[in-house]
């Protein structure tokens, strides 16, 4: 096994690779996190770190491709007829390099002399409509939010009645129990109910008489988090690609697919999965259909996106990954790591 | 080679993901690194344009940047310089070319703003321009507009300087708005002119001086 993993090792990398990856991490970390050229971003940083394991599957399919046409399979048969150590040794050296990689990212950023990212908020525009009939508001958040995210609202006083502008402070509350205080010349946070975060739409109750929502300056508030949460982040991306290296090895060696399609293919369904959730305005033409079918095949799949969360929206699209959905895009890695088990012939170059 | 089913599928199966990619409904994943580098490369280019002076060109990266990664600080800055820094008198333009300038920076400005993730400082600067740097003979009219925003900003109490800071006089704003809350309506605009003319005028500095400390032209890079 070890031989295997050592040959795989080296295949994957190539002889100077090791040199390359580190030199990669090296630009990344000053293209991020350098005090003068850097933005000290973590969900732009997360994003690069997240090309990492894509390109270790795109390398993967390649070499399992060469070895096919070098008739490794035929070798597989002869040598080991349960056929496990193969498939095992890919996923053990694939994975233990994606591991390696995003331990590296997680070490990276804590060197001295980097800027360092900052916990705190971050804000992003929304657009709000026209009001109903009863005054009240329909947000469109643009897709799921973390259930502490909150609207700010900047409201005018100018048209209210004497004694409203006089007091300074109004209460502004929905049916629902929630309820804030609006003072006057103050950006007003109005919290967002756990279910309206998660369906990415929310409600605004009417604001009192005489006061003006000002609709083009308000804004989505959410919680950025800072350095501190980096390596629960990437084990978050760890928990999400791993389990992509067994559906990859279905895909290649149950499907017999060559190794560069299953892994595209693969990357596509990560893609998917990866897909924030939430309500989405889809167009009725020949795009929106196809998107409309990508989306009920993500239906069946488990929601696992929050995992991983990258960009510079990542903040928004960070959640708590049920343990339930986590459980079961293992089993699929762990269903695709045993039908690529199965006994197969050989496969012809 | 394969099942002949399973592989037309998995080709099918490419076809619509790079068709939803292509129409934004896929996120491979690390795509957006890519996009990374791309913005990184913009954020360069536009302190190239800020060290030629060249302010069209600041403002259009700044505008990519915007885009591209949601990040407001330099198109609010290229509007700055736009919209407010470079039509001052101490630039040297004639009156119709500040006019002009000013005019471009303010249209940047409208256009930016509800893009902007903190559109407070903006607003500041847009009612800044419209009442202290309008063109002749549309002053009365770019004069309100201009006190009304002012009016807006300070509702908010100047907003949010950026995501995690509030206006550094957050406090002393909301009490000037209580302020204009008392004061009768025909009387609120001449007292707006005369708080921004005064207090909450945005600092008026040389555009050459203002450029050389924010990008470095010191050859430090």
């Amino acid at each position: 096994m070890r031989t295997l993993c050592f040959a795989m090792w080296r295949q994957l990398l190539g002889r100077w690779g090791w040199l390359w990856w580190g030199l990669a991490l090296v630009v990344l970390l000053r293209l991020h996190f350098d005090p003068t050229l850097g933005r000290a971003h973590l969900g732009g940083y997360l994003a690069s770190v997240a090309l990492g394991p894509s390109i270790l599957l795109l390398r993967l399919g390649a070499v399992l491709q060469q070895r096919r046409r070098q008739g490794w399979p035929l070798e597989e048969c002869l040598r080991n007829p349960s056929a496990w150590r193969a498939p095992f040794a890919e996923v053990l050296s694939t994975g233990g390099l994606i591991l390696a990689w995003l331990l590296l990212a997680c070490l990276g950023p804590h060197l001295p002399g980097l800027a360092q990212p900052r916990a705190g908020q971050e804000l992003f525009p929304i657009t709000v409509p026209q009001a109903n009939a009863d005054g009240s508001w329909t947000l469109d958040l643009e897709g799921r939010c973390p259930p502490n995210a909150q609207v700010l609202l900047t409201v005018d006083w100018l048209q209210a009645d004497e004694a409203l502008r006089s007091a300074g402070t109004a209460t502004y509350g929905a049916a629902d129990g929630r309820q804030i205080t609006l003072v006057a010349g103050e950006l007003a946070a109005w919290p967002l109910l756990p279910q309206e975060a998660s369906q990415g739409q929310a409600l605004l109750p009417p604001l009192p008489e005489g006061l003006e929502l000002l609709r083009p300056l308000t804004r989505l508030s959410v919680d950025s988090p800072g350095l501190a949460e980096l390596p629960r982040l990437l084990w978050a991306q760890a928990l999400f690609f791993l389990p992509l290296l067994g559906i990859f090895l279905a895909w290649a060696r149950a499907g017999r697919i060559r190794g560069p399609l299953a892994a595209w293919a693969t990357l596509a369904l990560a893609g998917l999965v990866a897909l924030p959730g939430g309500n989405q305005d889809l167009p009725a033409d020949a795009l929106g259909l196809v998107a409309r079918a990508l989306l009920g095949v993500k239906a069946f799949l488990p929601g696992v996106d929050s995992l991983l969360a990258t960009g510079d929206d990542f903040a928004r699209h960070l959640q708590a990954t049920s343990f339930a959905s986590i459980l079961m895009w293992w089993m699929l890695g762990i269903l695709g790591f045993a039908a690529a088990c199965l006994r197969r012939p050989p496969f012809r170059p | 080679m394969s099942s002949s089913w399973l592989l037309w599928l998995t080709r099918t199966w490419l076809a619509l993901a790079a068709v939803a990619l292509l129409a934004g409904h896929l996120k491979p994943p690390g795509l957006e690194g890519l996009g990374e580098l791309q913005s990184w490369w913009t954020a360069r280019r536009y302190e190239q344009a800020g060290l030629e002076r060249n302010l069209p060109r600041m403002a259009e990266l700044g505008e990519d940047l915007l885009q591209q990664r949601g990040e407001g600080a330099p198109a609010e800055f290229a509007g700055y310089l736009l919209a407010w820094a470079a039509p001052s008198p101490s630039m040297g333009y004639s009156r119709e070319e500040s006019a002009s300038l000013a005019d471009q920076g303010r249209t940047y400005l409208r256009a930016q703003l509800p893009m902007q993730p903190s559109p407070w400082p903006s607003l500041q600067i847009l009612a800044n321009s419209l009442v202290l740097r309008s063109r002749l003979g549309q002053e009365e009219a770019e004069r309100l507009q201009g006190l009304s925003l002012y009016a807006s900003w300070m509702a908010a109490g100047g907003g949010m300087v950026n995501a995690n800071l509030q206006s550094s006089g957050a406090e002393r704003t909301a009490a000037a708005y209580r302020e204009l809350l008392r004061r009768p309506a025909q009387e609120r605009p001449l007292w707006l002119a005369s708080r921004l003319q005064g207090e909450d005028a945005l600092p008026l500095q040389d555009t050459e001086q203002l450029l050389a400390p924010v990008f470095g032209d010191t050859g430090e890079r």
